[in-house]
């Protein structure tokens, strides 16, 4: 025997005399099962992208197991861990629905969608393009929203193109422009591992980016004397890791933000050199403002102004700024929609992005304002690949003459094809609907019938008279599918395959694991179908994915997200990668607008960053007052109603509450109350109340919080038999057109 | 062979071959169902107070900080609830430390790691 | 030459888990499992028998929880 296996066999002898001596108590738990195959994946659910491989047996999923080579370092939420479950659902579509008779009835593909194909055309001919219109996803894989962008813009000619991004990020997105030119985080993952300060604003991490909290709190723990302050008006899960939490009147950050800024500007801790290199100043939309200018404006925002406005503490208002601000420390602010689900969203943003521009933190490792995304592929799909009502692919605008010229070339259509108007938003979209303007409505992986603000209204909208509403689902009934005129049974995530581009501007390729379920098709094959019998098949001539890919390379080259270089294939073979990404063999970047590591800044930059995005080569700190939500509580409507979300369920529930565990861990929406709130309602955890709004009601079961705020309900988004949108206000950011979700004014009592 | 551990050495068998494996008082036998719950609610909402040490464990671990709740490892109160969870639930997070422990040996995560404080990490 | 043993650790009652945490940062010594609660398994590799036998004694006065050191098997590989 060779000394090697002498000495293993030595060593097994032993562990086995021991382990035996040991008794049955040792358990063998199962190894990899036989017959399981892996494939690289991506999480369905949020926008934080965790890496996984899916593990299939007889063509069914039955594991997940997180990716140890990705972003996520192996990790999963108990939503990604128990994906599984959703593939086999009872309630997946598997064949094409028709309502005839007032009922949904199964019919073949061929008649669902010579139907869709006859009604679509018949609207076109009587009021032109614009009387259709798309609404689409974050969601959706990176090649179908593409393609649906394109067949709708280019083929039928409206820019009636929006999608479930409007509610959620459209705000943050309208911020990193006005502020930067380009949207998009500059910063990465990796800034959480060397932040010395982390500031989250608006955010409930712990639940709704639980991957991302975890190394949040890893820093917290590793780092040296790490500080984390949160700012939001509930004690939540994530405040289990402040330092300081500042707890306020619902809609009146915006005056603690200028007070952080105003703090920073009178105690010297503005990086000067940096701000006459690299900033510009501007009020509403003009960038004609100087730091004087801004000195002025802020003098009236001091903390303890802040303070009477907000209900927060003057004295932890400075203390934020001061742990912010502190030379020589490095400071990153994650934020998600507590700031964007606002009438004054854009503005919220601007005001984060504020403090790093003043300090000069930013473009560094652990100083970045990091926009957290909601969605898989809001960023990858509809942010990038510009199908929201006024953009085109990849940071063109829908109204620029020349970024038409570009897409018109790209997209092989005659000059003047792309209509030069921006289409409707999504609510202005449901509107439209509403009024008759807007005859048919292809809806694709979302669920706008329970996820809309003031949900009954629209709902009514999607069942006018005369409206056609076709809805491409995996799940049937969802609260859309049951108002549909037509349900397309879609595949469903391991059934597809493709690319999602997450928060960190990173994207990765979703192999696929399995067949679709029954006659389920994948999103990229319906809408191929669709372009083919409306006229416009040779826009849409792909019969995979794959065949997409070469395509979004193409038009993204010379482009801000220029990822030429990323192609299919080292998709494959890496665990995502983040743009710029220019040519083969470039790494991606970490850090954009920064020499070195931003390939679209020039190695001769005089300085270490470059705002490319504007001409004038600055970043622009705006001046944005505080201002009121859009509706505010009152003598008839007592209590703020916020909205938000938990972290057993995903959006609205169609697909986590498919999973025993989490439906057992989080079945209903319940309204949340402080405890002096019940007190003086009479209410006990348990008891059923109505709350109602100026735009509906509802009951819920009420749940006493120690953590709630007092005046202040919450409600969580993920239960389709109670829904918080009955409640919420339709009033929209009026420069993104974003949904104010979290903020409108309610009564409570007895149901 | 010194004298000495040749003497352990019976003892070591003795003691294997006549002490039964004791009572534990820690979690139940793999296959005891979960108490039947009426309706979905949260494991907290009766654990909280009816197994306080171990719910207050848990909370305190790094599993309660990143919000790994208990249905993650224990299943539901259903057909799938595990008492003793096993080395496959573990797998969805840290697949690579479960395939790191002897196969042969079976892979048992508990028998390291207290259970629901986890505060023990053999790993590093 | 080396000693290798295979080897249980008594430990005081639930003491086990917490044992195994120092016993896993010992030279030479590979856990192997246990039953949670008192008893755990390992492998000890050691020069020789008689240095074994210091590295428990040493164990024993060092860790108020561990009760006890029982081999199960010992085997000599001439090889280092």
């Amino acid at each position: 025997m060779s000394p090697m296996n002498r000495r293993d066999f030595l060593k097994a002898s032993a562990a086995a005399s021991a382990l035996i001596a040991l008794g049955s108590r040792a358990q063998a738990a199962p190894a990899d099962p036989p017959g399981l195959a892996w494939t690289k994946s991506v999480c369905r659910y949020c926008g934080t992208g965790c890496g996984l491989y899916v593990g299939t047996r007889d063509g069914k999923v039955v594991s997940v197991k997180g990716d140890a080579d990705d972003h996520n370092a192996g990790f999963l939420c108990l939503k990604g861990f128990l994906l599984p479950q959703i593939m086999q659902a009872p309630d997946r579509l598997t064949r094409p629905l028709v309502r005839k008779g007032g009922r949904l009835v199964p019919v073949s593909w061929e008649e669902a969608m010579t139907l869709v194909a006859a009604r679509f055309r018949a609207a076109i001919d009587r009021r032109g393009p614009d009387a259709v219109g798309f609404y689409g996803s974050g969601q959706g894989l990176t090649e179908e929203t593409y393609a649906a962008n394109k067949l709708f813009k280019a083929g039928i000619r409206t820019n009636n193109v929006d999608g479930n991004p409007r509610l959620c990020m459209a705000s943050a997105v309208a911020g990193y422009v006005t502020t930067y030119g380009k949207d998009e985080p500059m910063g990465c993952y990796e800034d959480i591992d060397h932040a010395d300060v982390m500031l989250l604003v608006g955010s409930n991490a712990a639940e709704a980016h639980p991957i991302l909290f975890r190394r949040m709190v890893k820093r917290k723990q590793t780092g040296k004397d790490v500080k984390i302050v949160v700012l939001d008006p509930r004690r939540t899960a994530t405040s289990r890791v402040a330092d300081l939490h500042l707890s306020f009147t619902p809609g009146t950050d915006l005056a603690i933000l200028n007070a952080m800024a105003h703090v920073l500007l009178v105690e010297g801790l503005v990086d000067e050199a940096f701000v006459a290199r690299h900033v510009a100043f501007g009020e509403g939309t003009e960038a004609g403002k100087a730091l004087p200018d801004y000195r002025a404006f802020l003098a009236d925002y001091t903390p303890e102004r802040a303070a009477a406005i907000s209900g927060a503490r003057a004295e932890d208002i400075v203390t934020a700024a001061r742990w912010f601000g502190e030379r020589g420390r490095t400071a990153m602010s994650m934020w998600t929609m507590g700031l964007n689900q606002r009438t004054r969203g854009v503005w919220a943003n601007n005001l984060v992005h504020n403090l790093h521009l003043l300090t000069g933190k930013i473009g560094l490792p652990g100083s970045t304002p990091f926009s957290l995304t909601g969605q898989p592929n809001a960023c990858g799909g509809v942010r990038d690949g510009g199908a929201l009502s006024h953009t085109l692919p990849y940071g063109r605008l829908v109204a620029n003459e020349k970024h038409r010229a570009e897409m018109e070339k790209l997209w092989n259509v005659p000059a003047g094809t792309l209509a030069p108007k921006p289409g409707l938003a999504t609510i202005d979209m449901f509107r439209a609907l509403e009024e008759g303007e807007l005859e048919a409505l292809w809806i694709m992986c979302t669920n706008p019938a329970q996820s809309l603000p003031n949900a009954d209204r629209y709902r009514k909208a999607l069942r006018r008279e005369g409206a056609f509403v076709v809805v491409t689902e995996a799940f049937h009934p969802t609260r859309t599918s049951e108002l549909a005129d037509v349900v397309l049974p879609a595949a469903l995530w391991a059934e597809k395959e493709g690319v999602y581009g997450c928060g960190e501007r990173r994207y990765q390729l979703l192999e696929r694991s399995v067949k679709p379920l029954g006659e389920a098709r994948p999103d990229l094959e319906i809408l191929c179908d669709l372009a083919r019998r409306l006229g416009h098949g040779a826009l849409l001539p792909w019969r995979s994915a794959d065949e997409v890919w070469d395509e979004l390379r193409e038009v993204s080259r010379g482009t801000a997200y220029d990822f030429h270089g990323m192609t299919r294939a080292r998709l494959r073979g890496a665990h995502g990668l983040l743009w710029p990404l220019p040519v083969e063999g470039h790494p991606g970047t970490a850090r954009r607008y920064v020499r070195g590591e931003d390939p679209l800044v020039p190695a001769d930059a005089p300085d270490r960053i470059l705002f490319y995005g504007r001409p004038d080569k600055r970043a622009v700190v705006w001046l944005r007052p505080h201002k009121a939500p859009e509706e505010v509580v009152d003598a008839e409507y007592p209590l703020w109603f916020t909205t938000g979300r938990v972290i057993e369920h995903w959006h609205t529930g169609t697909m986590t509450r498919n999973c025993k565990e989490l439906r057992q861990a989080n079945y209903e929406s319940v309204a949340e109350l402080h405890p002096e709130d019940a007190a003086a309602l009479g209410v006990a955890s348990g008891d059923r109340v109505r709350v109602t709004s100026r735009r509906g009601s509802e009951v819920f079961k009420a749940r006493v919080v120690d953590g709630a705020r007092k005046g202040l309900v919450f409600v969580h988004m993920h239960d389709p038999e109670h829904m918080c949108n009955r409640l919420t206000i339709d009033a929209v950011d009026p420069v993104s057109r974003q949904p104010e979700f979290k903020i409108c004014a309610v009564k409570v009592g007895k149901a | 062979m010194s004298p000495r551990l040749a003497l352990a050495l019976r003892a070591a068998a003795a003691l294997a071959l006549a002490a039964p494996l004791p009572a534990s008082a820690g979690p139940a036998a793999r296959g005891r169902g979960h108490l039947d719950v009426k309706g979905e609610q949260d494991c907290a909402a009766c654990h909280r107070t009816d197994t306080p040490e171990v719910f207050a464990a848990w909370e305190a671990s790094p599993h309660g900080l990143a919000l790994v709740k208990c249905v993650v490892c224990h299943g539901s109160t259903g057909k799938d609830f595990r008492a003793r969870p096993d080395a496959s639930r573990c797998r969805g997070c840290h697949a690579a430390l479960v395939e790191s422990l002897p196969a042969r040996a079976g892979r048992d995560c508990f028998a390291c790691h207290a259970p629901h404080s986890l505060a023990s990490n053999p790993h590093r | 030459m080396t000693t290798v043993a295979g080897v249980i650790f008594l430990t005081a009652p639930h003491a086990g888990p917490r044992v195994a945490v120092r016993l896993a940062h010992e030279a030479g010594l590979t856990l192997a499992g246990g039953d949670g609660e008192s008893r755990i398994a390992a492998v000890w590799e050691a020069p020789d028998g008689v240095t074994l036998e210091t590295l428990a004694q040493r164990l024993l006065a060092g860790d108020p929880e561990l009760l006890g050191v029982y081999p199960t098997f010992v085997g000599e590989d001439q090889e280092p």
